[in-house]
């Protein structure tokens, strides 16, 4: 198709046509600038054949994009391969939301799976929070993405799993606690799903930028029980034997989303619609300019967190107490406050109700399961029906305020949309 | 906690309940002088050994030396006045005698020699670093006639990058402090770094790739440099910088500060983020977190103490004793090989040439590459090592340094690298456990008494 | 043409093209930054999405003729007849 700018005569402008949003843009369908003869300075820095078309945050390099691709599935293949995350004949549920990074996720176990042969069963693993406007849309994009990538597709609700939508959550308790709600219920409700299908091992797509905030995040609120595992590329809840694994751990979200637009993959991009936890929005902030002056600060920060090691801890109890009442302080926060057993939410989101007794790190019995919903897990309820044991009294109020409270929360979405991707 | 008022209806100190309290810290409310004994009681506390205090007896005569490290930021001359004033109630009680001597270390970089901060002997090399995270250190007959930088200034100034020269100055102040103690022959070393700084420290450097060092840097305790031994103490690591600046008010200290060289000031207003350092990036996001989130500044330094040395790679290398590497430019421990990790995560193949068109670019850049010089064509071209061509010799750096090198020019970093026989003696260099509780307080050091 | 959520601050406008004059040639990039600025953004949240200490916020990926900007010379870039503009955000879960 022309594009009308060829007839006019203006100074600059940009070519455009009017695209339906949810299209992917075709080769076709944008004009291809006028070729200029190459310079030897702007030629890809790996194969000198190529116009440099990006520069890599790792090391400045500037890559064509053949060379970017290569680059990029390589060293997601050696992450890996070099830390053995699957084995042959492996069923993996693939973390699916919808955005570009699960989207991509998706794409590269798929390519990666057929060219090197890891004789996977892959499986895309959506979970439904609950959120209107955000949810709906990104779910038909996981739709999308089960058509394009030729995949089955398991959906699940936390409303089946719950009987809890989040918007019900956030209406009940608050936005500030719920992110904190709803990162221990997805990652039940990942496991859940995945064992539901009788898989093992999930993966996710989270990132280096991830994995960097995260390390500074534990530092920040002096997490040593989690500081030393921030950066672990496989981690598994206790009481669970469903494996969680990140193959982009060293792969930059700058990528990621260059990989996808060159790609023409298709995802859905808007951030949640409740407002990221402010600490957490801060340390991103904090990462962001960094990496401006920096680039390499990200990776830099996982050298780093690797390296963590944290003395003994010689007074165990104490510690493990302290934490109990703070983590339920956070938790609680805005919340009736009629849980009498401290609870200690761990780093991988398993729960552990503290008796007072000393307790190992590993203490836990396999194939406990959980009275009120029949889940595995290491104590008698499993962490998810306490915590939503204390939104129950909160339950009547919402009833009543039902459309006011739903109102509420979709014109701070609306709001929200606008402010944050 | 209660403040009671005086008739006037002015709130009264918590802790003389006499006098008009003029500041709240800690929900309690100071008068000047009870405020300047609280922080004072910080650094006695972590001062308490009895090295610090007046001897009789036998050890009358055995004089322990102080080096307190001053930059005339806020928080180094608080010290230095808090110091000072121990002294001075020393001697009014002891009769004119006092429990040490304070050596005073002052330094203006700007002015800085090449040598100064060097101890043993050096070659002065240049390091540059290749595609693929090597490091080496190039060897060529050019560099012996060039002049090679005569002061600190002039070597850092060639750095591309503010947070590289920060990092490389870092190197320097840390070497130049260790040197000055062995040859002022102090014991102890003494730095004004308030809770706050030590925070951002402990962050900074973690950004910088450098976790390792965190306990060095941050801990109270016993360092060996060069088979010396200096007990590094942070006295008032308790002490908010508000409070630091309330010291500085109360006591009139404010006019001797110099804010040029002050890590203490809000520098948020003054620059954009993009000429910032990762230094005053990270010192201007505590600033700002401070009014939500005060607790953030102690629960990191809280962690950051209890961070010990990594666990080491097995080396093959048999370059040092017990395959312990050094890093040639820092001296710090190597406990990963850098070059191997990146080069994991960092593959770049080039993906093959597939038309005329291709392929007569590649031809343009081969021709304008060998123009340049032999030099610059990548390690897949394998060159014959000929005459005139530079040599290359391979230079263990740690992770941290590899990644300040990337903030300098591409002709390479100028730097002053120890030769094999200063490296013998550095790999003595020790980090003893200071033996610290959860608490973080240092047990009672042995009375060391020189060396 | 913007992506990754950045089209909730132009008023759902996805792609658009846009006519940039100015009275000097060349007409550099920076002049669209503000054209942009001046024409399509309509309140200050929006702005502070985009803008950031005077340049693009950093999290927005600038891509011109599907080239990284920092290539093409930032904001000294020179605009030519038919180029295409990609402004995506990556700033958001995935």
């Amino acid at each position: 198709m022309e594009t009308e700018s060829k007839s006019k005569r203006e100074v600059a402008r940009e070519v455009a046509r009017e695209v339906m949003p949810s299209k992917i843009l075709s080769d076709s369908n944008l004009k291809v600038p006028v070729k200029r003869p190459l310079k030897v300075k702007s030629l890809c820095e790996v194969c000198h054949a190529r116009k440099a078309v990006m520069r890599r945050p790792k090391n400045f390099s500037s890559l064509c994009k053949e060379c970017f691709y290569q680059a990029f599935e390589t060293e997601i293949h050696n992450t890996i391969v070099g830390n053995k995350l699957f084995y042959s004949g492996e069923s993996v549920a693939i973390g699916a939301s919808g955005g570009k990074d699960s989207t991509v996720l998706a794409y590269i176990m798929k390519i990666l799976n057929e060219r090197y042969n890891y004789g996977l069963n892959l499986v895309l693993l959506s979970i439904d929070e609950g959120i209107k406007g955000y949810r709906d849309d990104s779910l038909a994009t996981v739709k999308r993405n089960q058509q394009q990538y030729e995949m089955p597709l398991e959906i699940v609700s936390y409303k089946d799993l719950y009987s809890w939508s989040m918007d019900e959550i956030v209406a009940s308790s608050g936005i500030r606690s719920s992110c904190t709600y709803c990162g221990v219920l997805r990652r039940q409700a990942l496991d859940r799903g995945a064992a539901k299908l009788g898989i093992n091992h999930v993966v996710t797509g989270h990132n280096a930028d991830d994995v960097a905030e995260t390390v500074l995040m534990n530092l920040l609120r002096g997490d040593t029980a989690r500081l030393e595992n921030s950066t672990a590329i496989m981690t598994s809840s206790s009481g669970s034997p469903i494996k969680r694994s990140k193959p982009f751990k060293y792969t930059y979200q700058k990528e990621i989303v260059l990989y996808a637009h060159y790609k023409k993959l298709d995802y859905f991009s808007t951030e949640c619609t409740y407002a990221p936890e402010a600490f957490r929005g801060t340390a991103r902030q904090l990462l962001k300019n960094l990496e401006a002056v920096r680039p390499s600060c990200i990776i830099d920060i996982i050298h780093s967190g690797e390296n963590f090691k944290l003395k003994e801890k010689r007074k165990r109890e104490t510690l493990q107490y302290k934490k109990n009442c703070r983590n339920v302080q956070q938790i609680k926060e805005g919340n009736n406050k009629n849980i009498d057993n401290p609870i200690e939410v761990r780093s991988d989101g398993s729960v552990s109700i503290f008796k007072g007794e000393k307790k190992s790190a590993n203490g836990f019995v396999d194939g406990n399961r959980c009275e009120k919903c029949g889940y595995l897990s290491s104590n008698k309820i499993c962490k998810a029906c306490i915590l939503l044991q204390g939104l129950e009294h909160n339950r009547a109020k919402v009833l009543i305020d039902t459309d006011t409270s739903v109102d509420g929360a979709a014109v701070l979405t609306k709001t929200l949309e606008k402010l944050t991707f | 906690m209660s403040s009671s008022t005086t008739k006037a209806g002015a709130v009264v100190c918590s802790r003389c309940k006499i006098e008009e309290s003029l500041l709240v810290t800690r929900k309690e409310a100071f008068c000047s002088s009870c405020f300047t004994k609280f922080i004072s009681n910080k650094q006695r506390k972590l001062m308490s050994s009895d090295k610090f205090k007046v001897k009789y007896g036998k050890q009358v005569n055995e004089i322990h030396k102080v080096l307190l490290c001053l930059s005339f930021g806020r928080s180094s001359l608080v010290l230095l006045d808090i110091i000072i004033n121990l002294l001075k109630e020393q001697r009014s009680i002891h009769r004119g005698r006092q429990g040490f001597k304070l050596v005073v270390i002052d330094i203006e970089f700007k002015i800085l020699n090449i040598d100064s901060f060097l101890s043993g002997s050096y070659d002065f090399e240049r390091i540059k670093l290749f595609k693929d995270f090597n490091s080496m250190i190039i060897k060529d007959g050019s560099s012996l006639d060039e002049k090679f930088p005569q002061t600190v200034q002039e070597l850092l100034s060639k750095c591309s990058s503010n947070s590289s020269v920060e990092d490389l100055l870092d190197i320097i102040y840390n070497e130049l402090y260790f040197n000055t103690c062995k040859s002022e022959d102090c014991h102890t070393m003494i730095f004004g770094h308030s809770m706050t700084k030590l925070a951002v420290d402990i962050l900074a450097l973690t950004i910088k790739g450098r976790g390792s060092l965190v306990n060095q840097r941050v801990t109270d305790g016993i360092h060996t440099y060069q088979k010396y031994q200096v007990e590094v103490v942070h006295p008032l690591r308790d002490v908010l910088d508000s409070e630091i600046d309330k010291y500085l008010d109360l006591n009139n200290l404010m006019q001797f500060c110099d804010n040029n060289n002050d890590t203490n000031t809000t520098l948020a207003i003054k620059k954009l983020t993009k000429n910032m350092t990762i230094g005053e990036i990270t010192r201007r996001y505590f600033d700002t977190l401070d009014k939500d989130y005060s607790e953030t500044v102690s629960t990191v330094v809280k962690i950051g103490s209890k961070l010990i040395d990594p666990i080491s790679e097995k080396n093959d290398e048999k370059d040092d004793n017990n395959g312990i590497q050094f890093c040639k430019i820092c001296n710090c421990k190597i406990f990963k090989n850098p070059q191997a990790w990146l080069n994991r995560i960092t593959v770049e193949e080039p993906f093959p040439i597939t038309n005329d068109e291709e392929r007569a670019a590649y031809e343009m850049y081969k021709e304008a590459a060998l123009q340049i010089s032999p030099d610059n064509l990548e390690e897949e071209e394998e060159e014959e090592e000929e005459e005139g061509v530079p040599q290359k010799e391979p230079i263990s750096l740690c992770y941290g340094c590899l990644v300040t090198i990337g903030g300098v020019p591409k002709e390479g970093l100028d730097w002053p690298v120890r030769n094999q026989e200063t490296q013998e003696i550095l790999n003595e260099y020790i980090l003893t456990d200071n033996g610290s509780d959860d608490d973080g307080n240092d047990d009672d050091n042995d009375d060391d008494g020189g060396n | 043409m913007s992506r990754g959520g950045l089209d909730q601050n132009f008023n759902g406008i996805k792609t658009k093209q846009l006519t940039v004059q100015k009275e000097s040639s060349p007409i550099l990039f920076k002049d669209l930054i503000n054209h942009i600025v001046e024409n399509y953004i309509s309140n200050k949240k929006d702005l502070e999405t985009f803008i950031e200490e005077d340049t693009i916020r950093p999290g927005i990926l600038v891509l011109i003729n599907d080239t990284d900007w920092e290539l093409e010379g930032k904001e000294d870039y020179e605009l030519e007849n038919g180029d295409l503009i990609t402004f995506t955000s990556t700033l958001h879960g995935g």
